[in-house]
């Protein structure tokens, strides 16, 4: 199957995702046990995400390097700042920097 | 809305650095400039475009490529369900298009807003500003990455955007007992369950975090938990 049909079809899949309970819920009530949990999301998905792309490059675990330290750094940054611009710039700041200097 | 892409803009920026690998990945597939920047526009959600490049470029069976990126871009279903009592006073229209541009980012920095923002006209507005800004950016990035067609030098390490980003959308969240379970439970399960195929570990994750965070929310009257928050400074 050509790439563009793929991309069509995932295009497609995605929108419903997106859409699914946008659309359900249109008109109805939500409970506020149920609006609690919901407001729960970002702070289940992103830590999953960010820790599954520190630990793991492709199917590997990733060997014990510079973004470690340099993860640890951005988390102390962006807990005290809370400021995107000064985490990513201490954090990229600080790959860089233990790259150059890792042994 | 300028409330929104200002404080999406930067968030932007880490984007697009993110855009021009993906498109940099087409145009080495040889998939074509064309359906690269469909993707990106049609698509939108970067991992899983990234995901169906490889898995194209692989030769795998079509319904495993698609499937993996819908697996990866299960979490918007959960998005879908958290914006939903918001998105459930905009117009009809503005739900049915504004759906297309959620992101992590434009999600998060949405929620985060809503806590202090009850007008549904400045929520609307909000919503687009921070999601139209990221995704221009995102399209820029992309056409970048297919015209360049080069390869990005790996010492750049581009790839610890991701992470980053997420750290700094998540970290302030990070403010009360029901937040922290959530956190914690989520990464301890989806790094325990990586051995499924890519992408479910997170839903999976992301699952069990919202559980054991409801759980730890039942308990005490505050729920949502404002009690002892210092707020967010943007």
């Amino acid at each position: 199957m050509s790439f563009t049909t793929e991309v069509l079809l995932a295009a497609a899949g995605t929108y419903l995702l997106r859409v699914s309970v946008i659309a359900f819920a249109a008109g109805r009530e939500i409970p506020e046990s149920t609006r609690r949990i919901l407001a729960l999301v970002p702070v289940a998905v992103l830590p999953a995400i960010i820790a599954d792309a520190l630990v793991f490059d492709g199917a590997q675990v990733r060997d014990f390097g510079p973004w470690y330290p340099a993860f640890a750094i951005a988390v102390v940054v962006a807990a005290t700042t809370r400021s995107v611009g000064w985490t990513l710039a201490s954090g990229m700041g600080a790959v860089w920097i233990l790259t150059a200097v890792w042994p | 809305m300028s409330a929104g892409s200002r404080r999406a803009f930067v968030l932007a920026l880490g984007v697009w650095p993110f855009g021009v690998v993906y498109g940099v990945a087409v145009s080495s597939a040889g998939l074509g400039t064309w359906p690269g920047v469909l993707g990106s526009v049609a698509i939108f959600a970067g991992a899983s475009q990234l995901s169906l490049v490889e898995l194209h470029d692989q030769g795998a069976f079509w319904l495993v490529a698609v499937g993996t990126a819908l697996v990866v871009n299960a979490r918007f279903l959960l998005y879908s369900a958290a914006l939903a009592p918001s998105f459930s006073e905009f117009p009809t229209g503005f739900r049915y298009l504004g759906a297309h541009l959620m992101t992590d980012q434009a999600v998060a920095l949405s929620l985060l807003e809503y806590e202090t923002e009850d007008d549904p006209l400045r929520r609307r507005g909000f919503y687009l500003g921070a999601a139209l800004t990221l995704f221009v950016m995102w399209q820029f990035g992309t056409l970048v990455g297919l015209l360049a067609g080069g390869s990005i030098p790996d010492g750049l390490q581009l790839g610890f955007i991701i992470p980053l980003m997420f750290t700094a959308l998540v970290v302030p969240s990070l403010r009360d007992r029901p937040a922290l379970t959530a956190a914690s439970v989520s990464v301890v399960v989806a790094l325990g369950t990586s051995f499924l195929p890519v992408g479910t570990n997170i839903l999976l994750g992301a699952v069990a975090g919202m559980l054991a965070g409801g759980l730890a929310s039942g308990g005490g009257p505050s729920g949502g938990g404002d009690i002892g928050s210092e707020g967010v400074s943007s």
